[in-house]
Order: C-alpha cells, then structure tokens, then sequence
C-alpha cells in the first residue's frame, strides 16, 4: 500500500517541469509599456525592457550592455505584442514587473483607447497597480528620451518618481485602477502629464502654473511631469496645470497629497511673493444640497500654512495687524484659485474633477435613483461657495527680517 | 494510521470546519454574483440569506433536539421509513454533488486564470480533488483538527489582508445604501440563501460531534461568524473597487490579494495569500468529499462510507468538467442556487411534519 502511495505521488514531482514552468533565467521583464496609435485599428507599442544583470553583482558578465533595451511593434493589442516581441527577444516576455504604462496623448483622445486600456487588464500578468501617464509626444519618443541621468535603471526611476509625486501634488497619483473606476461612473480620471520636449517652456510667477513641457528648466533629463490629462468616460479630453491639479485633488475628501509649497504675491507689495507650504488640516468637508433643481455645493477646505519665505521683508511674524493682512490676503488668492478650477471643471469638462459622485450617492437610496438623477448633469449647473479656514502655523526659524532690524539699528 | 476515523470531535473543531468551509465563499464567484444582484448593497446579501437559512435551521433542530445523538440521515429514517429516508438522503446528496461539483470547478477555473494558464484544466482539477481526497481519507476528525490548526493562521491572512488594503478603502463607495431597492435585495437574499445550505447538511454530522450542544453552539457560530466575514470582505471589495466596476472583476478576492504589496520590496503578495487559499480550498473539498460518501451511504444504508469517497471524488471530477467555459460555470452556479434554496428552504418544514405526524400516531397507540 505505501509503495503504491510512493508511486502515484512521486511522480508529481516531475509535474513540476510541465505547462506553467517558468524560467527566471529566461525571462524579460517589461517594466514600461509604451502605447501609441497605429495605422488603421492598431496600436504601436513600446516595451522598455529590463536588465536585469544592470545594478546587481553579476554585472561582470554583462558588461557593456545596457541597462534595458527598447523595442517597438505594430499590433491590435497589447497581448498579442507580447508573444510577436518574441520575434527579436531572446527572452519570455513578463509583465509581472510592469510598473508605467505610457500613452500617446493622441491614443488617450481617441475612441479607441477605452478598448485598449479594457482589454488588456485581462491578463493577469498585467496589474491593475501600474502607473498611467500621458505623453504629449508618442510614446515611443518619450520612452528613448528619458535617459535620466541619476537612475541606470529604469524601474527605479518610475518607483522614485511615484513618492515625489505624492510629495509635491503637481501630478496626480494615477493608476490602471482609478482609470477603469471611473470610466464607468460620472467623476473624471487624472492620469499624469508628462512630455520630453522641454522646449515650449515660459516663465510664470508661481511655480505650480505650468503644465508640462512649459516648466522653464534648461539642462538636465528632457522628462518632466507637471499638471494632468483628465479623462472622461475612458478618453482625454483636456489638461490640467499644475497648480489646478492641486486644487482638484486637495477638494476631492481622499486626496494623494496632504501638503505642498506654494507661493503667493505679497499683500503689502506687489513685486514680492510669499512662498507657504500648506498641509490639509483634517479633511475637506462637502455639503450638498440637492433638493433644488440647481444644487447648492458648500465646500470648506481646513488648511495649515507654513510662511516659508517673503521677498518683500515684511515684519510678518512680529506684527499681528499686517498677519491679519496676510491671512485674509492668502485666504482671498486660495478661494479664487479654488473657484476657478471647480468652474472649469463646471464650464469647460463639464463633469465632476473632484469625486464629490461619492458625497452625493450618500444621499440616495438606491443605485437606480441616483443613476436617474444624474450627478454630472446637475454638477455643471450648480451654486458651489467655497470657505477656506486658514491657519498660520509658523514662520520658518528667523523672526524678524534683515531690512527691518537694520533700519532700528539705523 | 487510521484509529482516529470514528474519534468524537470536540466544539472548537468542528467550528472550525465551518469558519473555513463556509467562509471559503468571500473568496469565490459567490461575490460578483451577489454584486451583481445587489449592488451597492451586495454586501448585505449573506447576512440576510443567513437569516432565512436560520429559520429552516430552528426547524430542523426542534426535531433533532428529541432524537439526541441522531443525525439527520437517522432522523428521517426513523420518521419516514425506509423509502421516505432514501429519498431526502438521495436529495441532499445530488443537490450536495451538484453545488461542489460547480464549485470545485470554479475554484479550479480561478486557479486556471489567475495563476496557471498554461496549464489543463483537467490537471489542475485532478491535483485539487486528489489532494482533497487524500483529506478526507483520513477522516472527519482530521478534517476537523486540520481546520483547528490553520484557522488563526487564515483569519490572521485575512486581517493582514484587509489592513494592507485599509489605505484604497473609501466607504463612502457603499453608497447608495440599499443598492438595487429593499426589495430587490431581500428577494435576491432569500434566493442565494441555499449559498449557506451547509447549514442544513451539517446535521449529519450530529453523532460525530462530542455533544448535542457542543454541535449546536458550534454550527451557529460557524455559521454567524463566517457570513460577517463574508460580508464584511464583501463591503470591503466595493469600498476598494467601486461598483459598477465590481461587477466587471471575476474574482475579486484574488484582484484584491493582486493589489496589496508589503511596502516597497515585496510587492507581489498575491503569492503569499494563493498558498493559504489553496492550502484551505483543499481542506474544504475534503469536506465536501467527505460529506457526499456519508449521505450517500446513508441514503443506501450501507456501513462502509469511506469506501464511497474516491468514486465520489471521481463523479466530482467527471461532473465538474462538464460546463463548458468560466460563465457557463456561473449560470449553472446560479441556478443550482436557487433550485437547492427551495429544497433547503422547505426540507425542514417537511422533516418536522413527518416528525409532527410520527409522534402523533406513536402518542396514542
């Protein structure tokens, strides 16, 4: 009887190297995909692959290639590229390690991106984690441009990217998930701006009112990523700026940032700036009301600031009369801004940036009624008042400024 | 080897059997299936069912609780003689036959999409119910000390799992709160309700069980415990995906194990989360196979059910292949559902007048 048992399970250890064995030393590991339109109903796409001998011990054996190699095919969609790679590539093509997926602005606008992007989530290699970003320029160009300088490899660079973005808020933290969400329902999706042509660029007097390819930056990796391509119903339809896309994602209640530095014309003189850095101080609070035709949209958007700096040397910190200036100035300047994207939002998307569907389906009973109600609709044509609460929390580690310190002295 | 096989289970055991056998279906298609009638109040389908199961369930123990040490095949024996018995017993038995043959094959389907591609089907299947026929070859105390031992270590998971996630949940995607209408809900409830069947089956295992109240506490709170767990990783599927996208995910237990990462360097814990999922999915078709050899050997009145579990596993097998593709799977699934809700549903109601009926012809002879 043991013997027999020994006979039928033994061989199971053989079944190891059937169907679904996978090689490590076999495989290629695509870590961004590049998606651009094609002739006809195709699609081109860009897979940047890995090295993975770059960056690790082994590379003595390797020396003098590089650290991922770039190919580009014609095809329908996104899986079937996968086994044609194979074609050039020595290597089983893997997704597993698929961080970024980069598309064409042109393909992101066109009816067919929807299809693309629905049709290869099937795979289960595909992760619905990976990183969504817009490409002013193909895909392709963007891919073999971005040679950042600091970073060999190019996973690294996509994973260092991310905390920044969170960090600064001048893009929006966009993900294959949050796409296909909210193709279906009546927000809009914020997938990353980026270009690699940095010669459109100007000069504005705040920092976050670029989208990209306009921040005013002359050397180093020609990559930037600033503002955002808002999608509605699975296709792009405009742009964000940088300092928009912060507002539409510190008004939404769950936002990716939680801080970030600014800077502001100074109450007291017109050619200097305040630079704050604001902190969301608990989250946004979002009142509607929806029994009229017209709804009334309360927002109070509680924030901390830290006065980091002031060109214009005024005794800001020392002198409560012209603090009061100050905050009532900051609070003005932030309602405006906030205003103007949540009627932009309103006029020009004509849909809702700020995932407020959320709030209002608290109020309804059913999925039926809400859908009959038609958020977006509604959304275009309401009364929004927004109050900012402002705080100033501090005023960086010098108290009084030079210029005033001397004329005392003086 | 096998001096365990007629050893009594204690009460902590034999809830565990049912915390892992019937919690195993927040991580089938049981879930999409429920979104898709409930919507945004899915979620609030298995307590419900559970309720209306629990009604059948008082029934039935009323009639148990003046047979103690009978088990369900013995009671209806007793009260509907030989030819009454056999047919509930057969009935349980193919409705039980059915739902895992369905069942396995949609476990089998998943492992096939989401990890194994390349492989057959009917190899992942053959590997499945042997491992679980290797199981349930040991016995219901095995089953039962098995599940013992794993449990803090799959609800531990499931935790782990959970407060991974915590950071892409927004409860606020739970509204609107009654889903598709009050109605729709309790009808699309009472309908599913035989999804908690396990219930009305599990009575034939009373003689196997320490005491009458060691089996009625432990049912229950297998029961009760494993439908808020079912409806709590339910709520937190749609907290996380948002319906209506919820609806296009196949399997999103296995879409949200595919989401968590332990901070930046293990960012594929999807792996760590199969192997517990297969390691318990075994577990619960042994006690399928387990249960299918026990009624039918009661149905029959033979003595030897261990006998029957390797061409009970074979039948499993042989039936489970049968549906075409992964949604020809679902629609079976679905009407299996509804048509064991009846039998479930009114087998009580029938038992304990037959029992009614037996005691009054025997009070007054």
């Amino acid at each position: 009887m043991r013997i027999l048992k020994c006979a039928v399970l033994l061989p199971l250890l053989l079944l190891t190297g059937c169907w679904d064995q996978v090689e490590l030393e076999e495989q290629a590991f695509v870590v961004v995909i590049g998606l651009d339109k094609g002739p006809g109903h195709t699609v081109e796409i860009t897979f940047q692959i890995a090295n993975p001998q770059i960056g690790s011990s082994d590379i003595g054996t390797a020396e003098g290639e590089p650290p991922s190699d770039t190919i580009r095919f014609t095809s329908s969609d996104i899986l079937s590229a996968k086994e044609l790679a194979n074609t050039v590539v020595t290597r089983t093509i893997n997704f597993a390690h698929l961080k970024t997926m980069i598309v064409h602005e042109e393909l992101a606008r066109s009816p067919l991106f929807p299809h693309i992007a629905g049709a290869a989530i099937r795979d289960p290699e595909m992760r619905r984690e990976v990183t969504m970003i817009v490409s002013r320029e193909r895909a392709y160009e963007f891919i073999t441009k971005n040679r950042p300088r600091l970073e060999t490899r190019p996973h690294k660079y996509y994973e260092l990217m991310q905390q920044r973005w969170q960090e600064t808020g001048f893009v929006p933290f966009s993900t294959l998930n949050q796409y296909l969400q909210q193709q279906v329902v009546d927000s809009m999706f914020l997938a990353i701006y980026a270009t690699a042509d940095s010669t459109k660029h100007r000069v504005s007097r705040q920092e976050d009112d670029y989208i990209a390819g306009e921040v005013p930056k002359t050397s180093g990796d020609p990559v930037q990523m600033m503002g955002a391509a808002v999608f509605r119903g699975g296709r792009m339809i405009g742009s964000l700026t940088g300092q928009q896309m912060r507002w539409a994602q510190m008004l939404r209640r769950k936002s990716s940032i939680d801080a970030f530095i600014t800077s502001y014309t100074d109450p007291l003189d017109d050619k200097a700036m305040v630079s704050v850095r604001l902190f969301r101080n608990g989250g946004t609070k979002i009142r509607l009301n929806l029994r009229k035709e017209t709804p009334d949209i309360h927002v109070t958007l509680p924030l901390r600031v830290q006065v980091l700096s002031f060109t214009s040397l005024q005794p800001y910190a020392t002198d409560t009369k012209k603090q009061q200036i100050l905050v009532k100035h900051l609070k003005e300047e932030i309602e405006k801004e906030v205003l103007d994207v949540i009627h932009l939002s309103q006029k020009k998307f004509g849909g809702d940036l700020f995932e407020w569907e959320l709030v209002a389906r608290k109020q309804f009973m059913t999925v039926s009624a809400f859908q009959k109600y038609g958020w977006s609709e509604h959304f275009k044509k309401a009364n929004v008042n927004v109050h900012v609460e402002l705080r100033i929390e501090n005023f960086g580690k010098q108290r009084t400024p030079y210029i005033e310190s001397g004329q005392k002295a003086g | 080897m096998n001096a365990s096989v007629d050893e009594k289970v204690g009460g902590r055991e034999f809830t565990s059997i049912f915390l892992i056998a019937v919690g195993m279906k927040l991580s089938d298609i049981t879930a999409t299936i429920l979104f898709e009638s409930g919507q945004t109040a899915g979620w609030m389908i298995p307590i419900l069912s559970l309720c209306f199961m629990m009604i059948a369930y008082a029934v039935l123990m009323s009639v148990l609780k003046r047979r103690p040490g009978q088990g369900l095949p013995e009671v209806v024996f007793a009260i509907g003689g030989r030819f009454g018995g056999s047919v509930i017993c057969l009935l349980l038995f193919f409705a039980a036959l059915l739902m895992t043959a369905v069942t396995s094959r949609g476990y089998v389907d998943i492992i096939n999409v989401m990890v194994y591609q390349r492989s057959p089907l009917y190899a992942l299947y053959f590997m499945l119910l042997g491992a679980a026929f290797y199981v349930a070859r040991r016995g219901f105390a095995a089953i039962a000390r098995i599940s013992w031992v794993l449990i803090f270590l799959i609800e531990g998971a499931l935790i782990l799992l959970v407060s991974n996630m915590w950071q892409d949940i927004d409860w606020y995607r739970l509204y609107p709160i009654a889903g598709s209408g009050v109605m729709e809900v309790a009808r699309s409830s009472l309908m599913h309700s035989a999804m908690f069947g396990e219930i009305i089956l599990a009575t034939a295992f009373v003689p196997l069980v320490n005491s009458f109240k060691a089996f009625r506490i432990g049912s229950a709170l297998g029961f009760v415990v494993s439908s808020l767990k079912i409806a709590i990783l339910m709520a937190v599927y749609l907290a996380v995906f948002d319906y209506p996208e919820i609806i296009h995910i196949a399997y999103p237990f296995q879409q949200l194990t595919k989401n968590t990462s332990f901070g930046r360097v293990f960012t594929h814990a999807e792996s760590f989360f199969i192997a517990f999922w297969l390691v318990i999915s075994v577990i619960y078709f042994a006690f399928y196979i387990y249960l299918l050899a026990f009624l039918f050997a009661h149905a029959l009145r033979m003595d030897q059910h261990r006998k029957l579990q390797l061409p009970m596993a074979g039948l499993v097998f042989l039936i489970g292949l049968m549906p075409g593709n992964t949604e020809q799977v679902r629609s079976y699934w679905e009407s299996l559902i509804s048509y064991s809700t009846l039998l479930y549903g009114l087998l009580p109601f029938v038992i304990w007048t037959m029992d009614w009926i037996w005691r009054k012809r025997h009070a007054n002879p």
